[in-house]
């Protein structure tokens, strides 16, 4: 399937496999940003990521979480295998 | 439904792609930019209905009527997937190399895939209610193989109270060097019999909706009825109950979908009040 659009920009990042979410506002559990900017990337880039819509929060505390800044977050998130 | 413009599906590339790099080979071919040579277009049955309107004068009335009446009816249709979403300007979301999952049955593999979650209500997208907003395709290249889209008939497109199609199940075939995909199932007409249906999948630009066609049609295994369903009173529009959340319509023999028809409601492992068999994908 194609779909057409204006996607956003790419990260900054060197990852090959990834989910980037970009702009506007998020609400993960208690926590929201604002303008937000969360790159996670696949903790295994040699195959595929494997990201969960639905079961992405069973994987945060597996994850390893990065905060340099007030303003963006990395975290590196292992496969979802259901 | 805002950038969302076009979507196109083809079968063969689709096949291709399983026969050259099986489940995991996507990440591979995406380098390759084949899939923009696979695009279909089919004019919309609006154009369709207006090129059979010249052959005469009552036939241009009727044919106007029918385009009257399909502009209004697409109206409503594309009226009802934008007037849920808020105006709050949403989250982008870019994914590379990512196999993102609704559910086992259901997903996509995208090499490079940009979507936009969209709240239904409030300013924040809400990632721990998926039912509280919505994904808005953008640009992007993904492979759907035909367990997936098996999956996504029974989970999604079809899976609603009151569906008159279940079970189904669908593969590739090949005939010459065309490769459309056959539908199997059962479809409620009083009692469920079995069907067996080859549909082109292309895309309606227009609508920016997903356009399988019945092309030929069995039902009990054996019985012809192709001739039949091109009768009005057996047109696939008086056979298919629409679903309520309008992510389908039928015209005719046209079964169209939206985008985000193809996909189950992020939160839901939903199922039909009757229990559907769906076989297990491979994956």
């Amino acid at each position: 399937m194609n779909f057409t659009g204006r996607p956003i920009d790419a990260p900054k990042s060197t990852a090959r496999n990834y989910v980037y979410l970009r702009h506007g506002s998020a609400q993960f559990g208690n926590f929201r940003t604002l303008d937000t900017d969360i790159l996670i990337v696949d903790r295994n880039q040699s195959t595929p990521f494997s990201f969960s819509v639905t079961r992405y929060n069973d994987l945060i505390p597996k994850s390893d979480i990065e905060v340099h800044d007030t303003k963006s977050v990395k975290v590196a998130m292992p496969d979802y295998a259901s | 439904m805002d950038s969302a413009l076009g979507l196109a599906l083809d079968s063969r590339f689709a096949h291709d792609q399983e026969e050259r790099h099986g489940h995991h080979g996507f990440s591979r071919f995406w380098r390759t930019s084949r899939s923009l040579d696979a695009i279909a277009h089919w004019p919309c049955f609006l154009q369709s209905s207006a090129r059979r309107a010249s052959f005469s004068t009552s036939s241009a009335r009727r044919g106007r009527a029918i385009e009257v009446q399909s502009g209004k009816l697409l109206s409503a249709f594309l009226q009802r997937d934008t007037s849920k979403v808020s105006t709050a300007p949403g989250v982008s979301i870019r994914l590379q190399n990512v196999r993102f999952k609704w559910s086992n049955q259901v997903y996509v593999d995208a090499s490079d895939m940009a979507l936009r979650a969209e709240p239904i209500q409030g300013s924040a997208v809400k990632f721990d209610d998926p039912s509280s907003f919505v994904l808005t395709l953008q640009q992007s290249s993904v492979m759907v193989r035909p367990e997936v889209l098996q999956g996504m008939m029974n989970e999604s497109i079809f899976n609603y109270p009151g569906s008159k199609l279940r079970d189904l199940k669908v593969k590739l075939v090949q005939e010459d060097n065309d490769y459309p995909i056959e539908i199997t199932g059962k479809m409620r007409m009083g009692i469920w019999i079995t069907f067996q249906m080859l549909s082109h999948l292309s895309v309606d630009q227009k609508t920016n909706t997903l356009v399988m066609g019945a092309d030929r049609v069995k039902v009990l295994g054996f019985l012809p009825a192709t001739q039949m369903i091109q009768m009005p009173p057996f047109h696939l529009e008086k056979l298919i109950t629409m679903p309520p959340n309008q992510s389908m319509i039928v015209t005719g023999n046209r079964i169209m979908v939206k985008p985000f028809g193809l996909f189950p409601p992020p939160g839901s492992t939903a199922r039909s009040p009757r229990s559907r068999r769906t076989p297990t994908a491979s994956a």
